[in-house]
């Protein structure tokens, strides 16, 4: 009975700790997607190429650096769809066409929060 | 392809390691609350096994979560009867003094039909012969036959018949089997001297065992077995 109780609380703790863990490092993710992906798009509209190029490029390197933990906490579906959004605005921000520019960027604002939606507890999600 | 064949193994492992943590009981004889978790274990592991684009970890917190439930159930079950009751279900007397009890098996929903089935399948032709039967809250029927048809038991006939317990196996394939050895009180060297007397070496031997009357029996590889006497049985301490 102890061990069983003992073994109860362990699991319950590491499983917790898991979800946890994983609910604040996706969000801290996609917030920091999200944050670098808003001033990119202010940065196009204000004619400065050169700096929202560099904020999609911290947001590439973002999404690789964290990639492997990523892909073990979401599903790799989403996470593909991020990327193929995030290449889409760097082609878009190439090209110089702003409004091309404006829907890749929020395509890309959505799959974001699509990740974050899935992870976060809400009562919606349980059911 | 070989993240698939990974993937299978970790479950695999995974839940070898989750279902021995439940005990025993899991493996055989289902309570409700055991059933439950039998078929969602199987079904929560199956789609991160079968798709790689779903993380294991989406396999692995709801075994874990499933653990914890079941973990909890079980030790409510232990500390309070009315909890086992409500979880479990209480057993219920189908005959007594061997009367079928018909408002019994009408709340079970148990046809005359599957009562004698049930007894068929614990040994019983006739319900004549049973003198008890209780279905289990597994569900699983336990008959007991009425003194009248019971065979006589040793103690009744004033017959001592002495202690009997495990044989333990000292010798399985040719290889010691040191605990059982060690349990029987006895050394390597005496076991070779009293395989011996068989004419016998250890890496011959398919089995030896010895039993709590003190009894060495051994069977050579692809020979009949035999056995001697090796420990006298006041001395048997396992």
């Amino acid at each position: 009975m102890r061990s069983t109780l003992v073994a109860v609380i362990l699991v319950t703790c590491i499983a917790v700790g898991l979800c946890l863990g994983a609910g604040w490092f996706l969000t801290d993710f996609t917030y920091r997607c999200d944050s670098l992906r808003d001033n990119a798009l202010e940065l196009a509209l204000a004619g400065d190429q050169e700096g929202a190029a560099a904020c999609l490029r911290e947001v590439r390197t973002l999404l690789e650096e964290r990639a492997w933990l990523n892909e073990i906490v979401s599903p790799h579906d989403a996470l593909h769809e991020v990327g193929i959004a995030l290449e889409d605005a760097e082609k878009c921000l190439q090209s110089g066409d702003i409004d091309d520019l404006d829907r890749a960027i929020g395509f890309l604002g959505e799959c974001l929060e699509h990740i974050r939606d899935v992870e976060e507890l809400r009562v919606s999600n349980v059911f | 392809m070989i993240t698939l064949f990974l993937r299978a193994v970790i479950l695999y492992s995974f839940m070898i390691l989750a279902v021995r943590c439940m005990g025993k009981r899991q493996l055989g004889q289902y309570q409700p609350y055991e059933l439950v978790m039998a078929i969602l274990l199987a079904d929560v592991i199956a789609t991160p096994m079968e798709s790689i684009s779903t993380p294991l970890f989406y396999g692995i917190v709801p075994v874990a979560a499933l653990f914890c439930v079941h973990g909890v159930i079980t030790l409510l079950s232990f500390c309070s009867d009315r909890m086992r009751a409500i979880l479990s279900g209480k057993a219920s007397v189908v005959i007594s003094k061997g009367v079928i009890n018909d408002r019994e098996l009408k709340r079970l929903c148990i046809s005359l039909s599957d009562l004698m089935e049930e007894l068929r399948g614990v040994g019983f032709l006739d319900p004549a012969e049973v003198g008890t039967a209780v279905v289990e809250a597994n569900g699983r029927l336990s008959a007991f036959a009425d003194s009248a048809s019971r065979p006589v038991k040793a103690a009744e006939a004033g017959i001592d018949g002495g202690y009997e317990g495990l044989p333990l196996p000292l010798v399985m394939n040719g290889r010691v089997q040191k605990h059982n050895l060690s349990q029987v009180g006895k050394d390597l060297p005496w076991l070779i001297s009293n395989l011996s007397r068989f004419d016998a070496e250890i890496a011959d031997v398919f089995l030896a065992y010895v039993d709590t009357r003190g009894k060495l029996t051994v069977q050579k590889t692809g020979e009949g077995p035999a056995s001697l006497p090796v420990i006298a049985p006041d001395k048997v301490v396992w």
